[in-house]
């Protein structure tokens, strides 16, 4: 079977298998309706000040495998929905942003700077709407670049790459992830070693699980759901928790403005900002491939580059529309390059991309990584049928995103209203709750609620959670992998350095590290 | 060998960064400056401690439930075989999640409010509804560890 039979594969598993319901007899899949659902979802909470797509994940991840349960057909409408809200919620981050001054996902910061001034002067209207049209631009281009990227980078790897090469590449991943994220290269380091001893809990080749301290629960290793949600949405919760907490002892309060002017998209707009719509989705698509940069790096790279060559009247920060546009189209090509690692590599590279691994890992039938786009003579590999599957529903997120996400992100201005001191403490009971009806085991629920603590305590002494759940889930592979290259060497030792490419993912992983810790000093 | 050697590594990270703060100088400062202060201790014992109730009330409520029933008519049911049953297969759960939620609202407000209550039993209640009542092999806490 060639390549050509496993896209048509996909496209057909994704729109006609399994119907829901049919319109004027056209059959409509289950998949189709999960990607609008989580679309929707996902504009709803990216325009929701204190959530954001992450969210949203977490808490309908559990209910998706409850519903569609643990079999390979489950995969598609799962990815289906998470993709949606992936999709979603980029928009959605922009929403308060331009409306309230108050970014409602952190890679939407920037756009504040252009966005709210632009609704000062009336302009709230334009202003969605060169954040939409910009979004989407670069959230198309990126998809294009992933779809047409990721297989053949993932032959390339499965061609040249041994299991010496492999696990020196999931060593220079880690290491590039822990030195570009966060503020300081040791605190990434030690958050990537955190999460690298807490995943080996349980685990391990000896007749005994390691470090379980004689519980049987321990034991049977530390749930990865329990690990994954407590760090990044427990942790999160606590964290914006004690700081409206703080807020109320200070009796601060959120000032609100009024939603005033609503102006169209004019041909000559969109003929001004794009430009800067290409400059950024090239950036956001590269700075999104790379493991570890997330989009909010990406927007400030987009927003700084296009500030810099900028020659309009109206200043960059005082409601300039191609800042909007640049901020928007970087921080958006992120997500569709974000999985370029993922597919090829089985590494991910930011925290949608971890769902997209939790929920293969939790159903089964589908391991991201090279083999994915193996081809087999006579044969039909169903992993990579479902991956060309997923790069279909990206394509018709992204249609929906192009007619009627706009429109329906306009109307999202209503969730400013929610207030988020009363919205985290439901969010904390529904993590909770989506963990134990996985679990079925309160000890999972402690575990998550050790984790959230862990995840609160990085966040106070700023260290980044991503490297810890990145190492969480890549520990595992990267023993199996050390073992397997130890094995195939002859036990030798030094089979890091037996071959010239391992060899470089070594220097490079050093380097880099070197590199950003001296940047770092010089920072300083 | 695999934990003895990232425990190692963590060690080394650790050193590095403890030294990186005594060379330049900011380990006083950083002290002084800690991101954990008294108020974070504070937050973090008010918090936890509703946390506690509420799992406390998650956890026991439905077995208190059935031994009180079963003081009040003499009976000997478990509630290993009550739990599918009203009342004692939600009351855990609503009474635990109740506090859970009323609880952090509370404490993040600084008062207690009517609205935050009735906030909290439409909640608890939507959440019941979302994952109870549409699956059937779904069991809400703490009811699968029974």
């Amino acid at each position: 079977m060639g390549v050509l039979d496993h896209i048509w594969l996909g496209i057909l598993a994704v729109f006609t298998s399994s119907p829901a319901f049919t319109i004027a007899d056209v059959p409509i899949s289950i998949t189709i309706v999960m990607v609008v659902l989580g679309f929707l979802g996902g504009v709803i909470v990216g325009a929701t000040p204190g959530l954001g797509g992450p969210f949203a994940m977490a808490i309908s991840l559990p209910i998706l495998i409850s519903i569609f349960g643990f079999n390979a057909d489950a995969l598609l409408p799962v990815f289906g929905f998470l993709v949606g809200i992936m999709k979603g919620s980029t928009i959605g981050g922009a929403v308060p942003a331009i409306l309230f001054n108050t970014p409602g996902t952190p890679d939407s910061l920037m756009t504040t700077l252009d966005g709210y001034p632009m609704t000062q002067r009336g302009k709230s209207g334009k202003a969605l709407r060169i954040a939409h049209f910009s979004s989407v631009s670069g959230d198309t281009f990126s998809d294009i670049i992933l779809i047409t990227c990721a297989p053949f980078l993932a032959i390339w790897v499965e061609q040249f790459l041994d299991f010496p090469e492999k696990a020196a590449l999931i060593i220079l991943s880690l290491a590039f992830i822990a030195a570009v994220v966060g503020s300081n290269v040791w605190k990434g380091l030690l958050s990537a070693l955190l999460g690298m001893f807490f995943s080996y809990i349980g685990t391990g080749e000896d007749s005994y699980p390691r470090l379980s301290l004689g519980s049987e629960n321990i034991g049977e290793g530390l749930p990865l759901i329990s690990a994954v949600l407590g760090v990044l949405i427990i942790g999160e919760i606590l964290r914006a928790l004690e700081e409206m907490w703080r807020e109320t002892q200070k009796n601060k309060k959120i000032t609100r403005v009024e939603l005033i002017g609503d102006q169209k998209l004019k041909f000559e707009d969109i003929k001004r900002i794009f430009p800067f719509i290409s400059m950024s989705a090239f950036i956001g698509t590269v700075v999104g491939a790379l493991p570890g940069i997330g989009s909010t790096l990406a927007a400030t790279l987009g927003y700084a580059t296009g500030r810099k060559v900028y020659r309009g009247k109206r200043k960059f920060g005082e409601g300039a529309m191609e800042g909007v546009a640049a901020t928007e189209a970087a921080n958006s090509a992120v997500a569709g390059a974000n999985l370029i690692p993922v597919l090829s590599l089985g590494i991910p590279g930011n925290v949608s991309a971890v769902f997209i691994i939790l929920a293969a890992e939790s159903i089964g039938g589908f391991n991201p990584g090279p083999a994915v786009f193996r081809l087999m003579p006579d044969q039909i590999n169903s992993e990579m049928v479902i991956a060309f599957g997923l790069f279909t529903m990206m394509i018709f997120a992204n249609i929906l995103n192009w007619t009627f996400g706009g429109l329906f992100m306009r109307w999202m201005g209503i969730m400013i209203k929610i207030p988020k001191q009363k919205l985290l403490p439901i969010v904390l009971l529904l993590t909770l709750t989506a963990i134990y009806v996985q679990q079925t085991n309160m000890f999972a629920v402690y575990v998550t609620l050790f984790f959230g603590l862990l995840g609160y305590l990085m966040r106070k002494f700023s260290i980044s959670p991503l490297p810890f759940v990145i190492a969480y889930i890549l520990a595992n592979n990267l023993e199996e992998s050390m073992r397997q290259a130890f094995a195939v060497t002859g036990s030798d030792p030094w089979f890091l350095f037996a071959s010239p490419i391992s060899i470089i993912f070594i220097v490079i992983s050093i380097l880099v590290v070197i590199f950003f810790a001296r940047n770092q000093k010089d920072l300083n | 060998m695999a934990p003895t050697m990232v425990a190692s590594a963590i060690l080394f990270v650790s050193m590095a960064l403890l030294i990186n703060a005594i060379l330049s100088s900011r380990a006083l400062r950083a002290l002084e400056n800690s991101a954990m202060d008294m108020q974070s201790f504070i937050f973090l014992f008010k918090l936890t401690f509703i946390i506690f109730i509420a799992l406390l009330l998650m956890l026991y409520s439905g077995p208190l439930l059935v031994e009180f029933t079963n003081l009040m008519n003499g009976e000997n049911n478990s509630y290993r075989l009550l739990k599918g049953s009203l009342p004692y297969k939600y009351i855990g759960y609503i009474l635990g999640g109740f506090v859970m939620i009323f609880g952090s609202i509370g404490l993040v407000e600084n008062k207690f409010f009517a609205n935050g209550a009735w906030l909290s039993i439409i909640a608890v209640a939507v959440l019941t509804f979302l994952y109870d009542v549409p699956f059937d092999n779904l069991l809400l806490p703490p009811n699968g560890d029974y």
